[in-house]
């Protein structure tokens, strides 16, 4: 389940969370449920210390909402479809991305 | 008016940042033909770690002006990061035409040495410390393995090139650019030529950035005296142009990445771009700058790629660009570069840049980017009021 919010007062929909939208500071805020997919808006790529390759992007979920994630894909591209994955970290849920295919 | 200034920058300063500070403040008031008890205000800024690797100073202005010995009756602390320089004077100039102080000390810089050590950056200190917090939401977004702000950066070059087809080589350009003016710029820490393939060869570090696109956070610190006393054997420097804007949106959230608030800040000086001799504008990376003569109006938006293939950017050229080479050739201390730029124009306008002088001075426009996420952008235009 991959939330996002999104304010009943003037349609504004955002993925980090707030209180009160940060658009028109209303309180009247949904918590909604995305598809979990969406492409890739951006990206780079990297090596840590370690040698591993990592590959941080910003993803554009179907919702229209954009966040930022690290994806585990082969190839990698602007417009890349990709899904959501979860994966425990340090006791937490968190989500990644992968190409929608695999 | 800049009625004195100084600066010292070492790619690793052996000392306490504040025994650095007392040189550059020295030479600063020796400059201004001022003594130091004729300081009566202080404005400078603060991020965590980067004046001396602690997380926090507390009352950081009180501590600043308790080891220099000052009594200010005006204090200002900015934390605007790079962009920090450029609002510090225009602030310390409206208290003294507002009457509120006569002589301003305006600090800037610290040292990148003390979080380098410790394998962080300002912009990932919170991975050093818990109790440090970069955004709101780090709950969320600092979970992820990332380069900051390299990486962050990276996606905006990623972005860029996807819109506007900006290539590796156009962003290289730039580098090699900066480098020809480095070279005659005795302050400045490389020299070597330097060609677009060898930019394109030196290592990716975070793709497409390539490490010599990349700036080298330094140790080091700027002073300013802002007056309205003209000092004898340096030029009445005035700001003739000020413009801020902050868009503090995490970029994921903003419409667009390739867009910084120079966009904003710079309408102050619009107008006059014909009338710049020379400008100066934040170097973290090559993108920023490219950004920067998109947004500030050099060239429409996207095109800064074939604008560099173009336009001389030397200090010899048609449209000088960053002409002592800029932060990618002389550092940035403490992270954050505002103060490297107003002294490299500052030295221009005084004629003082000596082997790269750009003949004809007398309108400098500077822009400083700062923060991780671009948020803060300042404009200044500076030179003799008419």
């Amino acid at each position: 389940m991959l939330p996002f919010i999104e304010c009943d007062a003037c349609g504004h929909k955002f993925f980090y969370p707030r209180a009160r939208c940060p658009r028109c500071f209303s309180n009247k805020l949904q918590v909604k449920n995305s598809a979990g997919v969406g492409s890739v808006f951006s990206y780079t790529k990297f090596n840590t210390k370690s040698g591993e390759s990592v590959i941080y992007a910003i993803i554009e979920l179907a919702e229209g909402v954009r966040m930022y994630s690290n994806v585990f894909a082969q190839r990698i591209y602007v417009g890349l479809r990709v899904k959501a994955i979860f994966k425990e970290l340090k006791g937490k849920r968190v989500v990644y991305f992968e190409e929608e295919g695999a | 008016m800049i009625s004195g200034f100084s600066g010292k920058v070492f790619k690793s300063y052996d000392g306490e940042a504040f025994e650095m500070l007392c040189e550059v403040v020295n030479e600063a008031l020796e400059c201004a033909h001022l003594e130091k008890s004729e300081i009566d205000g202080l404005v400078t800024t603060f991020l965590p770690g980067v004046v001396d690797g602690k997380i926090h100073k507390h009352f950081y202005t009180t501590q600043l002006a308790q080891f220099l010995g000052l009594r200010p009756r005006f204090m200002e602390l900015f934390d605007y990061g790079g962009a920090s320089a450029p609002a510090m004077l225009q602030r310390a100039n409206k208290a003294v035409l507002n009457g509120e102080a006569t002589n301003v000390l305006c600090v800037v810089g610290g040292k990148a040495s003390d979080l380098k050590s410790k394998g962080v950056t300002v912009d990932s200190i919170d991975r050093l410390s818990a109790d440090v917090s970069l955004t709101p939401f780090d709950e969320f977004f600092r979970v992820y393995t990332d380069m900051n702000p390299i990486s962050d950066y990276a996606l905006v070059a990623t972005r860029h090139s996807h819109l506007f087809g900006t290539t590796d080589s156009q962003r290289a350009l730039l580098a090699v650019k900066q480098r020809q003016n480095a070279k005659a710029n005795e302050l400045a820490l490389y020299k070597n030529e330097l060609s677009v393939s060898d930019v394109l060869s030196s290592p990716v570090v975070c793709e497409p950035l390539h490490l010599l696109e990349i700036v080298y956070p330094v140790d080091g610190f700027h002073a300013f005296i802002v007056s309205q006393k003209r000092t004898a054997d340096l030029r009445a420097v005035d700001i003739l142009a000020y413009g801020e804007a902050h868009w503090p949106e995490m970029p994921c959230e903003l419409p667009e990445l390739v867009n910084t608030p120079a966009q904003e800040s710079s309408k102050c000086a619009r107008f006059d771009l014909s009338k710049i001799d020379a400008f100066e504008l934040y170097d973290s990376f090559t993108i920023t700058v490219m950004l920067q003569i998109e947004d500030i109006g050099l060239c429409n938006k996207g095109e800064s790629g074939r604008f560099l293939e173009r336009v001389d950017t030397t200090y010899k050229g048609e449209l000088p660009i960053n002409t002592g080479g800029g932060s990618l050739n002389t550092g940035q201390p403490a992270f954050m570069s505002g103060g490297v730029l107003i002294d490299e124009a500052l030295r221009q306008l005084n004629y003082m840049a000596k082997a790269h002088q750009v003949s004809g001075v007398d309108k400098v426009f500077v822009n400083c980017i700062g923060g991780w996420n671009r948020a803060h952008s300042t404009t200044i235009v500076l030179g003799e009021a008419p």
